[in-house]
């Protein structure tokens, strides 16, 4: 098991700047996600560390060694590709049993640890297919196999769901998590799935322009975004702009320009009249006939869309201000047109910077 | 309605198909029916059957010479052809570099270029090092018109995907000359074989660029059958072509079983199925 620090690292590509001086660490046994829109440097990350890309600055240690000047193929690390990357004139079986012949494993074992393999991934008895002959699911199970079975210091993914159909993907995910767990393998995870970075992580860091927005819990990324970016990126929110009319104990009183008094939970403190934006999810929201009980915050609007999906039912609200507001609600109970109180309390809504403070998002 | 109107279409295209078959290939029909020949002059339709012509030219020493002659050239080339094409590609599939389109039009020009002005060309060049009337000239000049072929199916087959493929083997510990000997060179082998017989055919075939490098002595089988026709024309000339066509057809069988002949000699449109 390895873990693996990342200081300070650069990439540049012509006058683009991919990755911006990035530090991160990453724990022995610990699953971290690198998340973020396309074009964020994650790849790139991944790919510094795995060693197929050189930084123009910074370093990479892996448990604790500097890896600079190691090559890829002494870094000791499984990877999983996009596209699977098996290698196409091979048999299942010798695909993965590639590490480990380079690894010079006796023969008579490899054969072992390759069944070992395909049962963890569970896909016994499909040694012999090629790599064309098998789903896209059974080649991203080989994929994963051959990267676990040479036993790797750190297990690196790069957007390996992403050409799996929803379900199977859901399903991988699972996998993937249990994996991991009973493994204890130190995992990183590129994805621009907010949904699988939330749901397979310990930790998540989020990027953008090459820098890291924000790093944090899948918990506290979501209920506690830093920035509008993130709140933007991660799950859906809704936005009031305003300035502060008043800050205390944790919380804040926000008024919009046009006259609403927002109360919310502040995560930083705050200085009277500084421009800010207060963050609510749209699950958050409740909806009543009549403003009435002792919410925080309540506003008036009138329902102008309704979408069925099952589950959920989202509202589109209209308020007398003329923002529209989304909100969740577990049933539909109120119909079309009809005038109602949104209300929330003050702790599920969150304070945020339009530029953020955790520093240089766009 | 419908079925029979997609009938009709069927016919109709399967006869043009016919057709054009015919007027591609009849000359070469007229060629192996006039090597058949018993008497001693190219009648068509041949005056009786037999195989003394060809009898004739595989016992006969100048044919014997030229046919020898052509075989040792067209082997030597195209397996030089072969290195320096597979590692043109290999080194043109690597790099992102300023000026690599450019260089590919610069490697690939001698196919477009009319054979007549590279001869010339190489002449020129030759005889400048003195090394004109050689068989080192010779073979090097059908390097040069042969080897974009090579270079051209090579960088076919290496197509992006073995890039990932090169990375995916290096991340699982193989270094730079296990991932070539594992997994480039297996990927291109379909591609150099194809590419490697198609310069073979190329130079075996090639009478423009011998014209201009042969020595007076060393007569290659295109120019010795271009004499003959002039000088001589029994059906032994006839003889010798459709042994020509022969070994064309077998190795161009090969390539299509190979990687398909499509991508040698042309865009992926062609397509033979």
């Amino acid at each position: 098991m390895g873990s693996v620090n990342v200081e300070q690292v650069t990439k540049r590509y012509g006058s683009v700047t991919a990755v911006d001086q990035l530090s991160f660490l990453v724990r022995e046994g610990e699953f971290v996600s690198l998340l973020g829109p396309s074009g964020c440097g994650k790849t790139t990350t991944l790919r510094i560390i795995a060693g197929l890309t050189r930084p123009d600055g910074g370093g990479v240690e892996i448990s604790g060694r500097n890896v600079n000047d190691v090559p890829a193929y002494q870094r000791n690390i499984g990877m999983v590709f996009q596209d699977y990357a098996l290698f196409p004139h091979m048999i299942v079986a010798e695909n993965i049993a590639f590490g480990l012949r380079m690894r010079g494993v006796p023969v008579a074992q490899i054969r072992d640890r390759v069944r070992r393999a395909l049962e963890l991934v569970q896909l016994p008895g499909l040694e012999d297919r090629y790599p064309r002959q098998l789903s896209g699911g059974q080649q991203q199970r080989v994929a994963v196999a051959r990267g676990l079975a040479i036993e790797p210091a750190v297990f690196l993914l790069d957007e390996p769901l992403s050409n799996l159909d929803l379900k199977l993907r859901m399903q991988m995910r699972l996998e993937l998590r249990q994996l991991q767990q009973k493994l204890g393998i130190t995992t990183v995870f590129v994805t621009h799935d907010q949904g699988e970075a939330l749901n397979l992580s310990d930790r998540v860091i989020v990027m953008d322009a090459g820098r890291i927005v924000q790093s944090g819990s899948p918990v506290e990324i979501y209920e506690q975004p830093r920035t509008r970016f993130v709140a933007e990126f991660i799950g859906e929110s809704n936005f009031f702009e305003g300035e502060v009319v008043d800050a205390r104990n944790s919380r804040a009183v926000v008024r919009t320009p046009a006259g609403l008094l927002l109360q919310s939970a502040a995560s930083a403190p705050m200085a009277r009249g500084e421009r800010v934006l207060v963050v609510v999810r749209p699950e958050r929201i409740h909806v009543v006939r009549d403003a009435e009980g002792t919410a925080a915050n309540h506003v008036r609007g009138r329902i102008e869309h309704i979408s069925y999906s099952g589950a959920s039912t989202r509202y589109l609200v209209r308020l007398q201000t003329g923002q529209a507001v989304l909100v969740d609600v577990p049933a539909p109970t109120h119909g079309l047109g009809e005038m109602v109180s949104l209300t929330w309390e003050a702790e599920r809504s969150r304070i945020v910077q339009e530029n953020g403070s955790a520093g240089g998002t766009t | 309605m419908q079925l029979e109107a997609g009938r009709t279409a069927a016919v109709t295209r399967a006869f043009y198909i016919l057709l054009i078959a015919v007027f591609v290939l009849a000359p070469l029909f007229v060629v192996v029916a006039v090597s058949l020949n018993r008497v001693a002059f190219t009648a068509f339709p041949p005056r009786g059957l037999s195989l003394r012509w060809y009898q004739a030219v595989l016992t006969d020493p100048q044919w014997r010479a030229s046919l020898t002659v052509s075989l040792w050239i067209a082997a030597v080339a195209s397996l030089l052809a072969a290195c320096a094409g597979t590692l043109g590609a290999i080194g043109l599939h690597r790099g992102r570099f300023p000026g690599r389109d450019a260089l590919v039009a610069g490697f690939l020009s001698p196919i477009v270029l009319p054979g007549l002005i590279t001869g010339l060309a190489l002449l020129f060049f030759f005889a400048r090092l003195r090394w004109t009337g050689t068989n080192f000239a010779l073979v090097l000049g059908h390097v040069v018109i042969t080897f974009p072929y090579v270079l051209r199916v090579v960088l076919g087959s290496l197509v992006r995907e073995t890039a990932t493929l090169e990375e995916a083997a290096m991340t699982l510990g193989a270094d730079e000359l296990t991932t070539f000997r594992r997994i480039t060179l297996p990927l291109a082998r379909p591609g150099i074989l194809a590419g490697t017989i198609f310069a073979f055919i190329i130079s075996f075939d090639n009478i423009t660029i011998s014209l201009f490098l042969t020595a007076p002595r060393t007569v290659t089988l295109p120019i010795r059958i271009l004499e003959h026709v002039q000088w001589a024309g029994t059906p032994a000339v006839a003889a010798i072509s459709s042994l020509f066509v022969f070994l064309t057809v077998a190795l161009a069988l090969v390539v299509e079983r190979t990687v398909g002949l499509h991508r040698v000699v042309g865009e992926e449109t062609v397509g033979f199925g």
